[in-house]
């Protein structure tokens, strides 16, 4: 897996792929998903909440 | 001013300001001791919980680590921010609306079972005592380091202050101060990072200069990471950006942190400490975006500790090494013999070693933070600011998991268990009373550590968080058919199978062509990563026996449903409908 990005995707300034992934990328991903589920979860939230005033 | 002078004035300064806080907001009720009343914003949580989280391991030991190992020490970068997501995607939010103060009363109320509750009290107690061992053990080599004085009575030191404010304290008296520790821990992590980045790279922004050139005056201009493989390999070292652990193993310990970080107790309460479900959602993003701060940084603090270390000592005359060497050597954290007679530290790896040059530095990879400033030659007060971080690191997790530990004492073994009829006040001063016995255990074990390595030790409390903790909470929220005998059986059964390989390799001699899955071409899984084979078990176990024993009662599954199902009211906890 590490290897194959390290051959298949460009580097990171003068990092390999995969290394900078494993130190680096991985975490800003975390980062990304959490705010995209915060974001997703509250909106849904709101809709179930206008809904059940509707009733 | 000297730099003694620095580190009083640093770490006086912050053990005030943390003690004063802590009188600002004593507790009065258990729901304030358990969860600071429940109206804490989601700012100043997702600070707090970033304290809380990072540990001394993360602070202290995690760049060394990385420094000493390279692309190996990922998993530990990986693992435990990888972690908080399924922590806020899986858990946090179900467990918030299900409305409970801790992680065993959960799961005594899910699975209607004194006994469930009873074995999730263990295994909390087995978990945070495990990962308290490691804090106590940093806040000893801290205060070795800057005082002179010996680790146990650091060790000491730090756990009468972490009495102070956890027991006294309690979750309202350490979520402020928690607050106030993430913002030392950040400004010492990331200070000492730019400066160093600055005199090797060139540029101000570390994770920037890790990926961009080698810039010293009077030598050539190579990328930072080809820079760190060359002096590695010529040191016969292997490279830096490549691993050696076989990637079953790699795969299992990261995994183990992963889950075991999503099964912390200690990081789970603190999401009770806010208003709503959605203000959870959010800390959560805080959270991890402030851990996302140091653990950035932490892979350049690694590489350039590493280059910085090797050009300064490496083919050194000992006369000539710089003062802090000295220091280090004193209280024994480094230490040199001349094999050769050349009056010169050298420092070679296992493939020069083969081929006759012999090592003659040792180390243990818990200094490196703690050395850094000093090899970079930086101003005396970010060393003393470094100093007061790494204790701030130490206490604050100390200082969660002490909670927790009192908290599944007084309230679920004693008062759900015990007695029933125990009044407010008493039920504090029982969490209390446990808090002072639990620190005592953890001083001794700081003073006789398990494992060398602080990272070490802890990522053993993750796995027995892994093999526990995870599989039964996942299984209490999302599956309607699991019932108590499965999750006691479950938990039983991972944990004591955790537990036993753990000590089996750390205590009691066993080997490393023992390991589990072993062969001869790549080694097998350590006792770091076998809390991902006990998690797998727990799963299986608990699934099989739910299938042959009674379905749980319908108000079980009623009440599931409604945790589930998104809110309709602003989030308010469920179990006041009940």
């Amino acid at each position: 897996m590490r290897d194959w990005l390290d051959a298949n995707f460009p580097n990171v300034g003068s990092a390999p792929f995969g290394f900078w992934m494993a130190q680096q990328g991985s975490i800003i991903c975390f980062v990304l998903i959490l705010i995209a589920y915060a974001k997703l979860m509250g909106r849904l939230d709101d809709e179930v909440n206008q809904e059940g005033e509707e009733k | 001013m000297s730099q003694d002078g620095y580190n009083y004035l640093f770490i006086g300064l912050s053990f005030a300001l943390y003690i004063g806080i802590a009188f600002r907001q004593q507790a009065g009720s258990t729901k304030e001791y358990y969860t600071a009343g429940g109206g804490v914003g989601p700012f100043a949580n997702g600070m707090a919980t970033a304290a809380d989280w990072m540990s001394a391991a993360t602070f202290i030991s995690m760049a060394g680590l990385l420094a000493t190992s390279g692309y190996d020490g990922s998993r530990f970068l990986m693992g435990w921010t990888g972690g908080f997501v399924l922590l806020t995607v899986l858990m946090v939010p179900f467990l918030r609306k299900f409305g409970k103060a801790t992680v065993p009363d959960f799961i005594g109320d899910r699975y209607y079972s004194k006994v469930a509750r009873f074995v999730a009290v263990v295994c909390a107690i087995f978990i945070c005592l495990t990962y308290i061992m490691g804090q106590m053990r940093g806040v000893g080599v801290v205060f070795q380091n800057l005082f002179g004085i010996s680790i146990s009575a650091g060790v000491w030191i730090g756990g009468s202050i972490v009495f102070v404010y956890a027991g006294l304290g309690g979750m309202k008296g350490i979520t402020y101060t928690q607050v106030a520790q993430y913002c030392v821990m950040a400004f010492a992590y990331t200070i000492p990072a730019v400066f160093i980045a600055i005199a090797l790279t060139n540029n101000f922004i570390p994770q920037l200069g890790f990926i961009g050139d080698y810039q010293v005056d009077g030598e050539e201009v190579v990328p930072f990471l080809e820079k760190l493989n060359n002096v590695n390999k010529e040191l016969g070292f292997a490279e830096y950006t490549s691993g050696s652990l076989s990637t079953i193993d790699m795969f299992c310990i990261t995994a183990a942190l992963m889950c075991g970080t999503a099964g912390l107790p200690h990081v789970i309460v603190r999401f009770f400490t806010v208003k709503n479900v959605k203000a959870v959602r959010t800390s959560a993003c805080w959270t991890l975006g402030f851990i996302a701060v140091i653990y950035l940084t932490a892979p350049t603090i690694g590489g350039f500790a590493r280059v910085n270390l090797i050009e300064t000592l490496h083919n050194t005359p000992h006369a000539e090494a710089p003062a802090w060497f000295k220091d280090f050597e004193e209280n024994k954290q480094m230490s040199w013999t001349d094999k050769n007679g050349d009056g010169k530290i050298q420092y070679f790896g296992p493939d020069q070693e083969k081929k006759g040059n012999a090592n003659e530095l040792t180390f243990g990879s818990d200094i490196m933070v703690m050395a850094n400033p000093h090899m970079a030659g930086l101003p005396k007060w970010v060393i003393g600011l470094l100093m007061a971080g790494c204790i701030a690191a130490a206490l604050s997790t100390a200082a969660g998991l002490l909670l927790v530990l009192s908290t599944a004492i007084s309230h679920d073994l004693m008062k759900k268990i015990i007695k029933p009829n125990l009044s407010d006040r008493e039920e504090i001063n029982w969490a209390r009373g446990a808090s002072f016995g639990a620190l005592l255990v953890a001083i001794y074990f700081g003073i006789n550590p398990p494992s060398e390595f602080i990272a070490k030790t802890v990522a053993f409390a993750f796995g027995l968080a892994a093999s526990s903790f995870f599989p039964t909470l996942l299984m209490g929220i999302f599956s309607r058919r699991m019932n108590k005998e499965g999750a006691i059986a479950g938990m039983a059964v991972g944990i004591l199978f955790t537990f036993s390989y753990i000590v089996y390799f750390q205590f009691m001699g066993g080997t490393k062509d023992q390991y589990w899955f072993a062969s001869e071409t790549s080694g097998g899984i350590s006792p770091e990563g076998i809390g991902f084979v006990g998690m797998l078990l727990n799963f299986a176990v608990a699934f099989t026996i739910s299938r042959f024993t009674s379905p749980p009662p319908k108000e079980v599954t009623d009440l599931l449903d409604e945790v589930r199902y998104p809110d309709k009211k602003g989030a308010e906890s469920v179990i006041a409908h009940h």
